[in-house]
């Protein structure tokens, strides 16, 4: 062969490789590979070829297409590749240079930006319509094509190739191959890798070679001769697929402020934009929530973006497995599905609320009243206890001018860490201001407390019925204030002082039930008091996650209506946020609300779809289908082995996602979202200050992804109500919404966010009312205008609405702890994760991988386990294994690991990074139960006993 | 300046990676012989292993195994005339750094060399 040929011959098997690599492998192609006059090319090659691996993959290849017919090896393949390079499977082989640069799951590295050098110093440039990345293998392959084509038509020196050869392709071929061939379940896909990795070592030879002006190695030759002549039969033709003709100039680094969407606290965020590439991540200068802070979750925000387990393609199960679907396919397929079932036995479950506005129209236009939100497994009972009793869910203290701090259940420092206001508690308690945390684990709040109070789980409202008992039956409450701005005093005063039922709720009491002592209570009572108004009670998670903690919550509270403490300096805040206008236009037509009045599921209070009753509901023939957007409601909405058999009963099922998880697993088609950092919202939003916040899209969507926006109108089109979803662009909806601020997009764009009202204190007294003016909102609203120690939805439905201490196994008696599960378990935030959302993402996982369980010190030393050892934690519903962790920092009788883990997908499911490993201590919880006041399940009140195995 | 053990069966190739690495201020030990290599292992600190895949009483992804028992945080670079995904599969997970086919060439060996020892810490654990 002359050197021309032996170019071409190059050409045609990079072609091939790059083919193979590519996409799914068409019917067409494996159908001609079947073809007498490829495989006998392959077999004479086979016959005489002496690199052991390169004749291994051939054999490997054809023993595939020889084993059945190209139908079958077509759908094979098509369910492996999903697996392999779509990230339907949980252990991928990576296509991509940056992944293995550090041999991490991270894409867009430093390799794409030499690849794009590489490609502009050739006069090429990503095509467009190649969706994938552009340091993918099949671009890398085909640019060596190009450079092989180049030499032989055009004598084009060789020393640039074999550059790229050598410092791109040769740099991580055998980490992809080596994990290709582990990962993959076909021998195709192995071969494949052989091939692969056996042909580029010989082109290291060949460049070698060529480099020194030396003959081609004759036995190489001969491969080439033949392997070419047997990619000839399959007619790949002339065209380019990932690579065209042109340079194309690098975008220039910009600032996009924004920000961040990782947790719901939406701190200002600015991202570093180079070339379309983010390289990184800051706080938003002068943001009223982040304060130019943000926490190590935002600060490796685009490595959620640039997870390398993002799914990239709809996706379609077929016989148990995944294959690529297109979007029409896909949607077509789960709008029929929405047709077919009624909108009353769908449920639409969301876990987020980005440009919640639109699917939540799309879903009632469809009319299924069936719709949640993350918010029973979080904190409803907070919610339904605040938002009625006065207008806000959360009433965030006024840290900067307190003296005296009592957070039940919050750990700040974790969930909060980059928002202002925990910049303002640390440097509050630093001035002098007293902090007590009342957790039954010392988090990193109560180790920034002046008192941490280890109360038994689920018993905080008898701590605060017995503080308020004090303040009550000591005159030291605010009388001014309860006479003006409050409602059902008289009510309260009477249940704590036991006149309804012969038990005052006296710091003694109290003290039997939470393990906290009387005169630790009543000292603390005596505190409060003596620093009001200055001083603010708060709750969250901690409380509400156990059940009935509705009147606990109310308890607590109670005590800054008590103080008159809300809106004072120092106190817990009144929310107000100035309303966004509609994103429809005022000229264009609004959805229909097609949902009937219509509730699921019934409690004491709180009714509508109860997704802790997902296999209830399923059973019982109430639920057919599930529409879940950004949601995984098998690790986190009840017990996860309860809700998975639930899916895996319906009718069917569609996860809207960036990732695979052990929800979307499930489901019958997946639906690639983008993550925020590709797509735009605006809201209102408040921390002290009121003010509009910018989520500007940072990047254009990454594969073929799409906005959430994007694909509701999409399914509102094939609903029959696309006319009501017109929206052109994202500019069109943002500037609709921004209408009735004086502030246009434009505007917005260069600060990220905008103040509306700056922050006051009393504000109450202005408005005549704890409710927020009209043109303002909040999360709750209060019917008396007053604060409520009597919560009115309750009064109205003729149930108990007063603070108090209700046992948690009161509607569930066997949740009570005994001698089999003498102990309680219960979940926490960390500061490295999002609940179950950012375990794709390397840096979050490097920084927290795994959840040891938390036991008690002595507990420990009883049941003979040392720190490190492995565990059984058994609840009379399930068991799971764990590693120990010894310590002082939980009370006794008590365990608790971090939340979030478990994942049968990203890097705890994959293999190839066995160091990441935890588990989800919702296996454990009892099926179908939730709090009856509120339908939170009880997430952090598990009965359990721990051995060491 | 980094310590390097090199082992290959055959003299001349330790010999050579000797040359290349000394001229760039390294000290490189050089060994023929599994046993002796990893009883210097055991006696002292080593940054980096050149190991050869096909030696004569051991594999070389055998000797890898031994050596990050003793030094875990070593770095370690295959040599191979013969490359096949198997034996990059079992060094890879044994915690090889790199991947190189013999002949060496030097540029790449010295490319190689800098960029495992700069990158101290920086390559993630794979098993595969």
């Amino acid at each position: 062969m002359d050197s021309k040929a032996i170019n071409l011959a190059r050409a045609k098997i990079y072609q091939f490789l790059s083919t193979l690599y590519r996409d799914e492998i068409p019917l067409w192609l494996i159908e001609k590979m079947g073809e007498k006059a490829f495989l006998g090319q392959i077999k004479k090659l086979q016959e005489v070829c002496t690199i052991q691996d390169f004749c291994s993959g051939l054999g490997r290849i054809r023993g595939t297409l020889e084993s059945a017919s190209a139908a079958d090896v077509f759908n094979e393949l098509r369910y492996e590749y999903a697996d392999l390079f779509l990230n339907a499977g949980c252990n991928p082989a990576f296509p991509y240079e940056s992944c293995y640069v550090t041999r991490e799951p991270l894409v867009m590295q430093e390799p794409v930006a030499k690849m794009r050098e590489v490609l502009n110093k050739a006069g090429l440039h990503k095509r467009e319509d190649f969706l994938d990345l552009d340091d993918h293998i099949a671009a890398e392959l085909e640019l060596m094509r190009h450079f092989a084509e180049q030499a032989a038509y055009k004598e084009v020196k060789q020393d640039q190739e074999f550059d790229f050869l050598r410092g791109h392709l040769l740099n991580w071929v055998v980490e992809f191959s080596a994990v290709l061939t582990s990962a993959a379940q076909t021998e195709f896909y192995r071969g494949l890798a052989e091939i692969t990795m056996s042909f580029l070592f010989n082109e290291r030879m060949f460049a070698f070679a060529m480099l020194s002006q030396q003959a081609t190695d004759e036995s190489y030759s001969y491969i080439l001769e033949h392997m070419s002549k047997a990619v000839a039969t399959l007619e790949l033709g002339d065209d380019y697929v990932t690579l065209a003709d042109g340079t194309v100039a690098p975008e220039k680094l910009k600032s996009v402020k924004s920000h961040c969407f990782i947790c719901l606290g939406l701190c200002g965020q600015e991202m570093k934009v180079k070339d379309n590439i983010i390289t990184g991540c800051k706080g938003l200068p002068g943001d009223p929530k982040g304060g130019g802070r943000l926490c190590i979750k935002g600060a490796n925000a685009h490595h959620n973006t640039y997870s390398a387990y993002r799914l990239k393609t709809p996706l379609i199960k077929e016989n148990g497995r995944f294959r690529k679907a297109s979007w029409e396919e896909a949607l077509d397929r789960t709008v029929e599905n929405l047709k077919r079932i009624k909108p009353t036995e769908l449920g639409f479950h969301r876990g987020n609320d980005f440009n919640n506005w639109c699917h939540e129209a799309v879903m009632s236009a469809y009319g299924t009243p069936n719709k949640v939100t993350h918010r029973q497994m979080c904190d409803n009972p907070a919610r339904m206890a605040n938002e009625k009793n006065f207008s806000e869910k959360r009433p965030w203290i006024d840290y900067e001018n307190s003296e005296f701090i009592m957070l039940f259940g919050i750990n700040e420092l974790a969930t909060s860490a980059g928002q202002r206001k925990v910049a303002t508690l640390k440097k509050a308690v630093k001035r002098g201001c007293k902090l007590v945390v009342i957790d039954p684990r010392r988090s990193e709040t109560a180790k920034l407390a002046s008192e941490w109070i280890a109360i038994k789980p689920g018993t905080d409202g008898a701590m605060a019925m017995g503080m308020c008992y004090v303040l009550v039956k000591e005159n030291l409450y605010n009388k001014e204030f309860v006479e003006s701005w409050t409602y059902g005093f008289d009510a309260f005063k009477k249940r704590l002082m036991g006149e309804e039922d012969g038990v005052a709720r006296t710091p003694e009491w109290a003290a039997e039930i939470c393990g906290i002592s009387a005169g630790t209570i009543t000292r603390l009572a005596h505190e409060f008091a003596i620093a009001a108004p200055a001083v603010g009670v708060n709750s969250w998670t901690g409380v509400s996650q156990a059940p009935n903690t509705l009147h606990a919550t109310q308890a607590l509270i109670a005590m800054n209506g008590l103080m008159g403490t809300f809106d004072a300096p120092g106190g817990p805040s009144l929310v107000r946020k100035k309303k966004l206008a509609s994103a429809w236009s005022d000229d264009q037509a609004k959805p229909p609300n097609n949902a009937p009045k219509f509730k699921l599921d019934k409690g004491h209070l709180w009714s509508g779809w109860i997704p802790a009753y997902f296999e209830k509901d399923v059973d019982e023939g109430k639920l057919k289908a599930m529409l879940c957007y950004f949601g995984n409601p098998v690790m986190s909405c009840g017990s996860e082995p309860s809700i998975k058999r639930a899916i895996e009963k319906l009718e069917f099922s569609c996860s809207i996602d960036c990732y695979m998880s052990n929800t979307t697993e499930l489901c019958d088609v997946v639906l690639p979202d983008c993550t925020y950092l590709e797509q735009s919202r605006v809201v209102a939003d408040w921390m002290y200050e009121s003010f509009i916040s910018l989520s500007q899209r940072a990047i254009k969507p990454m594969y073929d992804s799409k906005s959430v926006v994007s694909i509701f109108q999409e399914i509102a089109k094939r609903l029959g109500y696309g006319e009501y979803f017109t929206w052109k662009s994202e500019d069109e909806f943002l500037e609709n919404q921004l209408r009735n601020q004086d502030i246009t997009l434009e505007e917005l764009r260069k600060v990220g966010y905008h103040i509306t009202d700056e922050h006051e204190y009393f504000k109450y007294k202005e408005w005549g009312s704890m409710n927020p003016p009209a043109g303002y909102g909040s999360s709750g609203n209060t019917k008396t205008g007053k604060y409520n120690f009597m919560n009115p939805l309750a009064e109205e439905n003729g149930v108990d609405g007063l603070p108090d201490y209700k046992d948690p196994w009161e509607d569930w008696p066997d949740l009570e702890p005994d001698s089999d599960h003498p102990m309680i378990l219960g979940f926490f935030r960390v500061l490295e994760h999002e609940h179950t959302s950012t375990f794709w993402n390397v840096s979050l996982m490097k920084a927290c991988g795994s959840n040891p369980v938390w036991v008690n010190y002595v507990d420990a030393k009883e049941l003979g386990i040392a720190d490190g050892d492995t565990v059984r934690i058994s609840s009379p519903w399930a068991s799971v294994e764990a590693i120990a962790k010894v310590t002082w920092g939980i009370r006794q009788g008590v365990l608790a690991a971090a939340g979030g883990f478990g994942h049968k997908y990203g890097l705890e499911g994959d293999p190839k990074y066995p160091q990441y490993k935890g588990f989800n201590t919702n296996v454990l919880l009892r099926p179908n139960t939730t709090c009856k006041w509120t339908a939170t399940p009880p997430l952090k009140y598990i009965k359990t006993r721990i051995e060491k195995i | 300046m980094a310590e390097i053990l090199a082992l290959d069966d055959v003299l001349d190739a330790t010999v050579l990676i000797g040359k290349i690495l000394s001229k760039k201020g390294h000290k490189v030990h050089c060994f023929t012989e599994e046993d002796k290599a990893i009883a210097h292992a055991k006696e002292n600190a080593v940054d980096l292993a050149i190991l050869d895949i096909k030696l004569e009483k051991m594999s070389g992804v055998e000797v890898l195994g031994i050596l990050k028992k003793l030094r875990p945080t070593m770095k370690a670079i295959m040599l191979t005339g013969y490359p096949t995904v198997e034996t990059a599969r079992e060094a890879i997970s044994l915690g090889a750094d790199e991947y190189c086919v013999k002949p060496i060439d030097r540029d790449e060996l010295e490319d190689k060399v800098e960029k495992v020892l700069k990158a101290r810490g920086l390559k993630s654990a794979m098993n595969v």
